[in-house]
């Protein structure tokens, strides 16, 4: 099967990485695949060996960064900066509703509405824990907006890499766990106001690990290169404040195809030189990145 | 043939091409050198991404089938597609009048 083939392999795993969602990454790669495999059979057919036919293809398809980055989704990106304040806006929600109880009770005689005198009840203290928690989660340090105006100029390697073994473990055997004990103590309970505010903290715990894995669908570049600069996890950095800059080859690199870029930047208020970012760069953009510092930094 | 004279080509290409049957990928490629006589010619980079832009915009729709025990991803034109192709030529139409007028001026 060419599938299998190391070459082909290789191509459509550069293709893939470029691309913005796990999903769409899938089936632009089988796509790929059986266009490789038709234009090999027709080398094959015009008398070409098996591993040149693969060969020719494969020249024929072009550089698989470029192809990757066709598919480049600028509103896709888009799309995941209003996702990430859709998680921000309701896990402020959920922590409002989350500590109105704590500090508001109900008479229920007379319906008055007192403050309530139970926050140092152990049940509180844990909704707090769960809320501060699954607000860190939903709000956390991954969350990056990608504040870019125009399409990138280029995609800096390497893209966000994915957690498999996460989806598994949350996806496949906690989730579960947390909604069969959620559904128990509902029909052991019967399903009134009270059990759902009980349930509460097991509501938003699950909440916050469907929006932490969720958010993880759109991958963010960790660096892009726009016209007036990067964008390095979402944050811009133009090009008036690099001093200069350096490359190095990355030998500790598992592969050892990445070099180094070393930008020596002013500080944002003093102006002061001593500021410095490492970007890494894969060899196959050295060449094209290299040149194009060259043009807008010399 | 200069690419700058081919932009915004594309897009109404593609959907002539898909409007009378389902094509693939690699054999949208294949009738379109067939029927320019090799004067059109879409390269894999710029085909692919047009085809999921065009999905996305809802003028295409895709499905998968098996072809000799592979997966094959074919696309077929919707009726927004359609109402399109007929928008796009008749402003190409207009274009080309409008060129040949100034042409023959």
């Amino acid at each position: 099967m060419i599938e299998n083939n190391k070459k082909v392999e290789d191509f459509l795993n550069r293709v893939e990485r470029q691309v913005y969602t796990e999903s769409s990454a899938q089936d632009i790669r089988s796509e790929l695949l059986d266009h490789i495999e038709s234009l090999s059979e027709d080398y094959k057919g015009a008398g070409y060996k098996e591993e040149a036919a693969v060969s020719k293809a494969l020249l024929q398809m072009g550089d698989p960064h470029e192809i990757g980055y066709g598919f480049t989704d600028y509103e896709a990106m888009k799309k995941r900066n209003h996702l990430i304040l859709f998680f921000k806006y309701s896990s402020l929600l959920m922590l409002v509703i989350t500590l109105i109880p704590m500090f508001i009770e109900m008479d229920p005689s007379s319906g008055n509405i007192f403050k309530g005198d139970n926050l140092n009840v152990l049940p509180n203290f844990i909704n707090l824990f769960l809320i501060i928690y699954s607000t860190r989660l939903a709000m956390g340090y991954s969350l990056k907006f990608l504040d870019i105006d125009t399409k990138p100029f280029a995609i800096v390697w390497p893209v966000k890499e994915r957690f498999k073994w996460e989806y598994l473990l949350c996806g496949i055997f906690f989730l579960p766990i947390v909604l069969i004990f959620l559904l128990a103590y509902l029909y052991e309970e019967g399903v009134n106001a009270q059990t759902i505010l009980a349930m509460w903290p097991l509501l938003t715990l699950s909440y916050s690990i469907f929006a932490f894995f969720y958010k993880e669908k759109f991958r963010i570049p960790k660096v892009v290169l726009v016209h007036e600069g990067f964008v390095i996890k979402g944050r811009f950095l133009s090009f008036t404040r690099i001093a200069s800059y350096t490359w190095t080859k990355d030998f500790l690199s598992k592969d050892q195809c990445h070099y180094k870029l070393i930008l020596d930047l002013f500080h944002p208020q003093s102006g002061q030189k001593g500021l410095k970012k490492t970007i890494s760069v894969h060899e196959r953009q050295h060449t094209y990145m290299r040149a194009y510092l060259k043009e807008r930094l010399s | 043939m200069n690419k700058e004279l081919l932009k915004g080509t594309t897009e109404v290409m593609v959907l002539k091409l898909l409007k009378n049957e389902p094509i693939y990928g690699y054999g949208l490629i294949k009738k379109l050198d067939m029927i320019s006589n090799g004067t059109f010619k879409f390269k894999e980079g710029t085909l692919y991404p047009i085809l999921h832009a065009l999905e996305k915009k809802k003028l295409i729709e895709s499905y998968w089938d098996l072809y000799d025990g592979r997966k094959r991803k074919y696309y077929k034109v919707t009726d927004l597609g359609l109402k399109q192709l007929v928008y796009k030529k008749e402003e190409w139409l207009e274009f080309s009048k409008a060129l040949n007028g100034v042409l023959e001026f």
